[in-house]
């Protein structure tokens, strides 16, 4: 859990997720839908990434590939030195939708991946109480899920998340399905998250400025068939303020994507 | 298993069984909802008591009146009046003979309904955690939910007798489908995304019946086992009706032979009362068990 600084991006990272030739085909009878067309791509230890991508870019396919739910039809998956062949602990998972077991309360939803791994109980108190200051969810431990707002149940989600302490984060547009203000909130809130946790995450989304607020890198995908079209470097300092909103080089880099998606 | 659940999905959400879903909240006789505030709830309770008893004593008037008619409308044998079925239903209500009776329709009504409930319950959850035993059973499953099955009463009084033991036999075949039906379709029809998270934490087949089915299931079966309750009941009296010595069927039957319409339309009160207070109980304990469940 070390404080992302800096100085700390000069010595280069070393790469922790190998993504070689993945190809995904769906066939449906007759038609045959290549989801995925040999998807290349290197991330680096603690490096926040985007992809980024119109609907049927296969980003979540990706996502879902890397997650070692989905089995591609081609290429391989490595992380940390293991080739991914099935879920594994160190790759936690984050959708759309909150995802909550509404018969249970917020402190019920963080404990369950501790639960179901049948971690010894003794240091629960803590871990729970830890993720529920650092997502801001205190006062709110007893709450179920039907008593929290959109915004509030996908803290509950990041917090069951991050209890289970993943290297890779994989998030399925987290907050795609909130509202602006939410989401701009949130996005704050996950920028600091991340740099405090500085782990490797992986962010799929169809919104650029979320992208390259949140990124250090965005690969930029297409469709027909889905594919990476360029992978793009964002010149923002850290820690992520909102006042970067406002910079040109914020402007510039969601401007460069934008030509990139169209050109692709 | 998520596959198992959306590939399901069409074919399983028409044939779920109609429930019954007298909504008591609309009714103003929920327990609280924690949305209304106190005196507003009261206000609502006391003009929905208020509606409802205008009501009764609206038809009971005219029905008295219509019978005071000269010439009269109908024979007091065929159809009796109000002013008769009340001091009746206070005799019903006082005499020990009675009771006795309704108490074996009592006896019958819910150990039928553990018997059928608990088979159905189990069933489904074999039939749900099977995908070869799924495909298998769901047919038959519907086709015997589709026939009306108080038509088995003569069948089970000649294998089991006028005895009680066919009362238990009906009561609980009849309430065994909707339990069995709600319990398969509870168990599997679960969030793609809920499905894709137990998967991610690699959760046993146990924990994942245990942590998401079971618990995501409950509101379902609840839903069936209301129904079930009623029908458990509908199943009794049945029975009584088609060979018994004994239960508020025969009681029923006796009266109406004797033309004491007067007792028959008394114990007919008792009989709806009785069932009313059945659901009303599984109403409360269903708002206990299934609490994050907001029915729309």
């Amino acid at each position: 859990m070390a404080l992302r600084t800096l100085e700390a991006t000069e010595e280069p990272a070393h790469t922790v997720l190998q993504i070689r030739d993945v190809s995904q085909v769906f066939s449906k009878q007759e038609d045959r839908l290549i989801a995925l067309a040999k998807v290349s791509l290197d991330v680096r230890a603690g490096e926040f990434l985007s992809l980024v991508g119109p609907s049927g870019c296969g980003k979540s396919t990706l996502l879902k590939i890397i997650s070692g739910l989905l089995k591609p039809s081609g290429g391989k998956v490595e992380f940390e030195g293991r080739q991914v062949e099935g879920p594994r602990d160190e790759i936690g998972l984050m959708f759309q939708t909150p995802t909550l077991f509404p018969w249970r309360t917020t402190v019920g939803n963080i404990t369950l991946p501790l639960e179901i791994r049948r971690e010894p109980q003794d240091d629960w108190d803590t871990r729970v109480a830890d993720v529920i200051e650092l997502v801001k969810l205190q006062g709110f431990e007893n709450h179920y899920p039907r008593e929290l707002s959109g915004g509030m149940q996908q803290r509950v989600a990041l917090s069951r998340l991050l209890v289970s302490d993943p290297h890779l984060m994989l998030l399925d547009e987290p907050f795609g399905a909130l509202d602006e203000f939410t989401r701009e909130h949130l996005n704050s809130e996950l920028a600091r998250i991340s740099e405090y946790e500085n782990k490797t995450t992986i962010f799929v989304t169809h919104n650029i400025a979320e992208a390259v607020f949140l990124s250090d890198r965005v690969a930029v995908m297409g469709t027909k068939p889905g594919r990476i079209l360029d992978v793009m470097d964002v010149p923002l300092p850290r820690p992520r303020v909102p006042a970067l909103r406002r910079t040109p080089e914020y402007s510039e880099t969601i401007y460069r994507i934008r030509e990139t998606l169209d050109l692709g | 298993m998520s596959d198992a659940a959306k590939g399901d999905n069409s074919s399983r959400a028409d044939s779920v069984p109609e429930t019954i879903s007298l909504d008591l909240a609309d009714l103003g006789l929920a327990a609280d909802t924690g949305l209304e505030t106190g005196p507003s709830r009261v206000r609502s309770a006391v003009l929905q008591i208020l509606l409802t008893g205008s009501v009764v004593l609206g038809v009971a008037g005219l029905w008295e009146l219509l019978s005071l008619w000269d010439p009269p409308f109908w024979p007091e044998i065929i159809l009796s009046k109000p002013s008769e079925i009340g001091p009746a239903f206070l005799q019903a209500i006082t005499t020990g003979f009675v009771w006795e009776n309704f108490y074996v329709t009592f006896q019958e009504t819910l150990i039928g309904f553990f018997i059928g409930a608990g088979g159905g319950f189990l069933l489904g959850v074999y039939v749900a955690l099977s995908k070869t035993f799924r495909k298998a059973f769901y047919p038959v499953v519907i086709l015997f939910q589709s026939t009306p099955r108080v038509a088995l009463a003569p069948i089970f009084i000649s294998w089991f007798g006028f005895g009680i033991t066919s009362k238990y036999a009906l009561a609980a075949t009849i309430c065994f489908f909707p339990v069995l039906v709600n319990s398969i379709s509870g168990l599997t029809l679960i969030d793609e995304n809920a499905g894709l998270l137990m998967r991610s934490l690699k959760a046993s087949r146990w924990q994942t019946f245990t942590q998401l089915r079971l618990p995501n299931a409950v509101p379902t079966i609840f839903a069936g086992l209301k129904a079930a309750l009623t029908f458990a009941l509908i199943g009794a009296i049945v029975g009584e009706l088609t060979a018994a010595n004994e239960g508020a069927g025969h009681l029923i039957e006796t009266a109406a032979f004797q033309f004491r319409m007067d007792d028959v339309f008394a114990y007919l009160l008792m009989l709806a009362l009785f069932g009313l207070t059945l659901f009303l109980l599984a109403q409360a304990l269903e708002r206990k068990i299934v609490f994050w469940h907001v029915e729309t």
